[in-house]
C-alpha cells in the first residue's frame, strides 16, 4: 500500500543565505501509512518541530522530496501548499497558538473561513468538534479563562474542524500533568481507532510508550538515527 | 482650472496609479527574468511573495484608472458652466481637444488593463504558474499608457481656458458640422438602427457558438465581432440611442445620459456595452494563452464563465437601448 | 461566501484593537471633515450665488472710463432700447456707503429697482423721501429697530435722518444683509448724482439664448460701456469659489501626505501580537490571499467609517452651524458678513470626489504594510512564539 506521507532526502535549512543558517533537518526519509501512529522522538534541537512543519506542509524543503497523499509537494508555491495543508493536516501546536481576544467557539472556526462553506456548515463543523474533545459547554467562553488542559483541547478541536486525514501534534503533552497526558493518550487513541492518522513529535516517555503508538523514529541533529515499532 | 477639487482629486489618483503600476511593473520585470520554479527554494518562495505584491499594485492601479474615468467625465461635465458655449461634458472636452484622446487612453488602459488580471487569474490556478513571465512583461505596455494618462490629464486640464469660446455637443453632434461626430449623426437612422440590431445578433450568436464548440477560428471572429460591435454600439449611442432617451431629434450628446435627468441610464448602458465587449474578447486571449501546463478544462471552465457573462450584458444591453424604441411614446420614424 | 466570513473577522480584528483603531480613525476622520467642509462650503456657496443671480438682471451696462466705472447716462436707454431683442431697459441707482461708526460698508438701492422682489420683511417698503428699510446686518450692527432713525452722512457731509420702515428679516439672506433701500430721488439727493445719470443700466432681452449676442451689439453701441451677463457673473463666482476650493485643498496636500506617511506607519506596525495572529491564521490554513483580504477589509471598513462619519461632521458643521472659521476664507467678502445658513444638499460628485482625495491615499499608503504582513511565514512565527 503506498504511504500517506512520504519524504525522500528531505532537507531544510533556516536562513540558508545569511550566517546564522541553520540545517534543522539533514536528509531524512520516512514513511507514514495510513491510519498510523508515528513518534518523532528526541531531544531538543533534534529537527522534530521542523521535520513535522514539512510532513505537514507548513514550509517547503530545501532539499529533498516530501509526497502527500500521492502528490508532490515539495515545489508547491505557497497558495497550493496552504489548500494541502488545510484539507490534509490537522495541526496541534507546543504552545496550543490560540487567539487569546477570541471565544472557544472562533478559535475552533478560524480553519473554516478561507472554506466554500455556509455559516450553518461551519456551526455544524464547529459543534461537532467541540463533541468531540467534550467543550461543547465552554463555546462562549474566552480561551484566556480556561485551563491548560482546556486550552489544549480546543487546539486539538481545532485540529479536526477540518475533518482532516492527518493531526500533527508537536510535544502535545509538555504543558500537562499526567492525569492530562493520559486523557490526552486516550482521545488520540480513540481519533485513530476512527481512522486518522497521527504524527506526534515528543520526547515524553508517557507518550512513546502507549499502546496507540505503531512506530518511532529517532532523530538527532536533524538526522534520522533509529527507525522502529514502539 | 487645475485647482478645481474634481481636477486635484484627478491628478492625485492618477499619480497614485502611476506610481503604482511603475513599482508593480519594475518588480514583475526583476521577477520574470529570476523566475524558476526548480530553483533554490528560498529565492523561489521570495519571488512568489513578491508576485503577490505585484499583482496587488497592478490591481488597485486599474481599478483607480476605471474610477478615474468615471470621475474625469463627470468632472468635465461639473465645470462646464465656467466655459461660454459649454453646455455639458461636451463642450468642456471640446475647450481643449486632448480631452478626448484622454477618454480613449482611459478605456483602452481599462480593457488592456482587465485583460491582464484575467492572465494574472489563469495563471494563479496552476501551481507551476506557467504564466508568469508573460504577464509581468505585459504589464511593460501599460506603464506608457498610464504616463500619458497623467500627462495628457496635466496638459487639458492646465490647457483649459475660460475666455475661448468652445462649441457643445448640439454643435459638435450636428449633421451639418465637421468631424467624426457630425457624420456619425449625420449617418440615416433606420440603417444604424438595423446595423445595430445585426452586429449585436452576430455578438451574440457567435458567444453562443463559443460556448458550444471549440475552435479557435470562432473565438478569433467573436474577438473581431466584439471590437466592431463595440464601434457599432458607440456609434449608435450618438446616432439614435441617445435620441431616443433624451426625446430630441437633436440631442445626441453621448454624456448625458450619465446625468440625474436621465436617470443615470449611461452608466447601466456603458457597463454592459464594454463589460460585453470585454467578455468577447477573453476567449481569444485565453486562446492565446493556452499552453501545455494549462489544461483545457481549466480554460474551457474559465471561458464559459466570460462567455455567460457576455450573454447576460448584451441581453441586458439590447433590453436598455430596445426599451425606448419599441415602448416609449417618443418615436422617429418620421425621420426613417 | 468567503468575502463576507473574512469581512466579519476583520471587523471583530479592529474592535479589538481600539487604540489603534481609534488613533487613525480619529486622525482620518479630521481629514475628511476637514476636506468634506470646503467642498460642501465651496459648492453651497456656488449654489448661493447661482441663486442670487437668478433674480437679478440678465444683463448689466456699465460705463467706464479709463477703465474705472462710471455714471452712465440715462439717455443711453433709448439707443439700447432699440437694440432688436432687447426687451427692457431699466436705470439704476445703488451705491457703496461706508459707515465710520461701525467700519462696515452698506449697499444703498434706489427704490425703483428690484427690491420688491427681496425677501421681506418687517414692516413695509419706504414710500416717501425720508423713509428707508435695512437689512438685518445693518440692523444688527446700528442696534435699531423698526421706526428708529437710520443716520447717514450724506455727500456733502450732512447728517441725513431716515426713519427705518421697514427691517429684511432673514439674517441668512446674502441680497439683503447689508442693504439700505429707500426711494430713488432721495438716493439721488443723498449721493448728489444728477437726474441725468444713473449707476447702470439693467436690460432685459426677449430670448435670454441671445444675451451673448444683444451684449456685443451694446459693445458696438456704447464702445465705451462694459455689458455684463448673468453668466458671466455666475462663471467668475464658480471659477473663484472652485480656485479658493482648490487652493484650499492643495494647501492641505501636506496634511494630506503626513496622514498617508501615518496610515503607512500604524499599518506597518503590526504588534507582537498582531504578527502573532497572522502567523496563526496562516499556520491553521489561511493563505496570502486570505489575508490580503481581510487588509483590505480593514482599511475599507476603517475609510468607510471614517468617510460617513466624516461627511457628516463636515455637513453639520457646514449646513447647521455655518462653517464658522472655513466660511470667512472662502467666501472673502470685506462687507457685513451675513449669517451664512447654506442650503443642505447632496452630492454624488462631491462624494466621489472627497473618496478619491482621500479613501485612495489611503488604500495606496496600506497596500505594500498589508502585503508585508500578508506574507507573514507562519513556520518562522510557530517556531518564534
Amino acid at each position: 500500500m503506498n504511504p500517506l506521507i512520504c519524504t525522500e532526502e528531505v532537507c531544510k535549512t533556516y536562513h540558508p543565505r545569511k550566517a546564522d543558517a541553520t540545517q534543522a533537518v539533514a536528509g531524512i526519509t520516512m514513511q507514514v501509512a495510513c491510519g498510523e501512529a508515528v513518534v518523532l522522538k528526541g531531544p531538543s534541537g533534534s529537527g522534530k518541530t521542523s521535520l513535522l512543519s514539512l510532513v505537514g506542509c507548513m514550509t517547503r524543503p530545501t532539499s529533498g522530496r516530501v509526497i502527500v497523499a500521492g502528490e508532490e509537494v515539495s515545489r508547491l508555491p505557497e497558495r497550493f501548499l496552504t489548500l494541502v495543508r488545510r484539507r490534509t493536516f490537522g495541526f496541534v501546536f507546543q504552545q496550543y497558538h490560540l487567539i487569546p481576544e477570541l471565544s472557544v467557539r472562533d478559535n475552533v472556526m478560524l480553519p473554516l473561513y478561507p472554506e466554500r462553506l455556509s455559516a450553518n456548515e461551519m456551526g455544524q463543523r464547529v459543534a461537532a468538534a467541540l463533541a468531540e474533545v467534550e467543550l461543547a459547554g465552554l463555546a462562549r467562553r474566552r480561551v484566556t479563562e480556561l485551563s491548560g488542559g482546556e486550552q489544549q483541547r480546543v487546539a486539538i478541536a481545532r485540529a479536526l474542524v477540518n475533518e482532516p486525514r492527518v493531526l500533527i501534534a508537536d510535544e502535545p503533552t509538555a504543558h500537562l500533568d499526567s492525569r492530562l497526558s493520559t486523557a490526552l493518550l486516550e482521545r488520540f487513541a480513540a481519533l485513530k481507532q476512527a481512522g486518522l492518522t497521527l504524527v506526534i513529535a515528543t520526547h515524553d516517555p508517557q507518550v512513546y510508550t502507549h499502546p496507540l503508538v505503531d512506530r518511532i523514529i529517532e532523530l538527532h541533529d536533524g538526522r534520522l538515527c533509529k527507525e522502529g515499532g514502539a | 482650472m487645475i485647482l478645481h477639487p474634481g481636477v486635484l482629486a484627478l491628478l492625485l489618483g492618477g499619480l497614485i496609479s502611476l506610481v503604482m503600476l511603475s513599482g508593480g511593473a519594475l518588480l514583475g520585470i526583476r521577477i520574470a527574468r529570476r523566475w524558476n520554479p526548480d530553483g533554490a527554494e528560498a529565492e523561489q518562495l521570495s519571488l512568489e511573495r513578491r508576485a503577490w505584491l505585484v499583482a496587488v499594485l497592478v490591481r488597485w492601479a486599474i481599478v483607480f484608472e476605471a474610477l478615474s474615468l468615471l470621475l474625469f467625465i463627470y468632472t468635465v461635465d461639473v465645470i462646464h458652466p465656467l466655459f461660454v458655449g459649454a453646455m455639458c461634458a461636451t463642450g468642456t472636452l471640446n475647450a481643449n481637444p486632448i480631452g478626448w484622446h484622454l477618454i480613449w487612453i482611459k478605456l483602452l488602459l481599462f480593457l488592456l488593463g482587465s485583460l491582464w488580471m484575467v492572465t494574472n487569474h489563469l495563471d494563479l490556478q496552476r501551481p507551476e504558474a506557467p504564466l508568469t513571465r508573460l504577464k509581468f512583461i505585459a504589464l511593460l505596455p501599460l506603464l506608457p499608457l498610464v504616463a500619458a494618462d497623467l500627462v495628457l490629464m496635466l496638459m487639458y486640464f492646465a490647457g483649459l481656458e475660460p475666455e475661448i469660446i468652445t462649441s457643445c455637443c448640439g454643435a459638435l453632434f450636428s449633421s451639418g458640422g465637421e468631424g467624426l461626430a457630425s457624420e456619425l449623426v449625420a449617418l440615416p437612422m433606420r440603417p444604424m438602427i438595423i446595423t445595430f440590431y445585426l452586429a449585436s445578433i452576430l455578438f451574440a450568436l457567435l458567444l453562443v457558438i463559443c460556448r458550444l464548440l471549440s475552435g479557435w477560428w470562432w473565438r478569433t471572429l467573436l474577438a473581431l465581432c466584439a471590437l466592431g460591435f463595440g464601434l457599432v454600439s458607440l456609434a449608435s449611442v450618438v446616432s439614435f440611442i441617445s435620441v431616443y432617451y433624451y426625446r430630441l431629434p437633436s440631442h445626441h450628446c453621448p454624456f448625458d445620459l450619465l446625468q440625474g435627468h436621465y436617470h443615470f441610464i449611461g452608466y447601466p448602458l456603458y457597463l454592459c456595452l464594454f463589460g460585453a465587449l470585454l467578455c468577447g474578447l477573453v476567449p481569444q486571449l485565453l486562446l492565446l494563452l493556452k499552453r501545455g501546463q494549462i489544461p483545457a478544462a481549466l480554460i474551457t471552465r474559465l471561458e464559459r464563465r466570460w462567455i455567460n457573462a457576455g450573454i447576460v450584458l448584451l441581453a441586458v444591453m439590447l433590453v436598455l437601448v430596445s426599451w425606448p424604441l419599441l415602448f416609449g411614446r417618443f418615436s422617429m420614424q418620421v425621420y426613417f | 461566501m468567503r468575502y463576507l466570513k473574512i469581512l466579519e473577522y476583520a471587523l471583530a480584528s479592529l474592535l479589538r484593537r481600539p487604540g489603534k483603531t481609534c488613533a487613525i480613525l480619529v486622525v482620518y476622520t479630521l481629514m475628511i471633515v476637514v476636506l468634506a467642509s470646503v467642498l460642501f462650503l465651496t459648492q453651497a456657496l456656488k449654489t448661493e450665488a447661482t441663486a442670487m443671480l437668478a433674480g437679478g438682471p440678465q444683463l448689466v451696462v456699465q460705463k467706464t472710463m479709463a477703465g474705472r466705472h462710471e455714471l452712465i447716462p440715462v439717455a443711453e436707454v433709448e439707443r439700447l432700447v432699440d437694440i432688436p431683442g432687447v426687451k427692457e431697459v431699466k436705470p439704476r441707482v445703488w451705491g457703496y456707503y461706508y459707515d465710520a461708526l461701525t467700519g462696515t460698508n452698506y449697499t444703498l438701492q434706489g427704490f425703483d429697482t428690484s427690491a420688491s422682489e427681496l425677501s421681506l420683511l418687517d414692516g413695509r417698503l419706504p414710500r416717501e423721501e425720508g423713509e428707508c428699510a435695512i437689512g438685518a446686518g445693518v440692523a444688527g450692527s446700528r442696534l435699531i429697530h423698526l421706526q428708529d432713525d437710520l443716520i447717514l452722512i450724506d455727500y456733502d457731509n450732512i447728517g441725513r435722518i431716515f426713519t427705518v420702515t421697514g427691517v429684511f428679516v432673514s439674517k441668512a439672506d446674502v441680497l439683503t444683509q447689508d442693504l439700505v433701500v429707500m426711494p430713488e430721488g432721495p438716493l439721488r439727493q443723498f449721493f448728489g448724482m444728477p437726474e441725468s445719470l444713473a449707476t447702470d443700466l439693467a436690460v432685459e432681452v426677449y430670448n435670454p439664448n441671445e444675451v451673448d449676442t444683444i451684449a456685443n451689439k451694446i459693445k458696438r453701441a456704447l464702445p465705451d460701456s462694459r455689458p455684463i451677463t448673468q453668466s458671466e457673473l455666475l462663471r467668475t463666482y464658480h471659477a473663484v469659489f472652485d480656485w479658493r476650493g482648490g487652493m484650499m485643498l492643495a494647501l492641505f496636500s501636506s496634511a494630506l501626505m503626513a496622514f498617508c506617511i501615518l496610515a503607512w506607519d500604524k499599518a506597518t506596525g503590526l504588534s507582537a501580537g498582531e504578527r502573532r495572529e497572522i502567523g496563526i491564521l496562516k499556520a491553521v490554513g489561511w493563505d496570502t490571499g486570505d489575508v490580503l483580504l481581510l487588509k483590505l477589509w480593514e482599511g475599507l471598513a476603517l475609510s468607510l467609517l471614517a468617510f460617513l462619519s466624516g461627511c457628516l461632521i463636515a455637513f453639520l458643521l457646514v449646513f447647521w452651524w455655518g462653517a464658522p472659521l472655513l466660511g470667512g476664507i472662502l467666501r472673502g467678502w470685506s462687507v457685513l458678513f451675513p449669517a451664512l445658513r447654506p442650503t443642505p444638499f447632496i452630492d454624488f460628485y462631491q462624494l466621489g470626489t472627497l473618496a478619491f482625495l482621500t479613501i485612495v491615499p489611503y488604500v495606496a499608503s496600506t497596500v505594500i504594510p498589508a502585503w508585508r504582513a500578508a506574507v507573514t511565514d507562519p513556520d518562522e512565527v510557530m517556531r518564534a512564539s
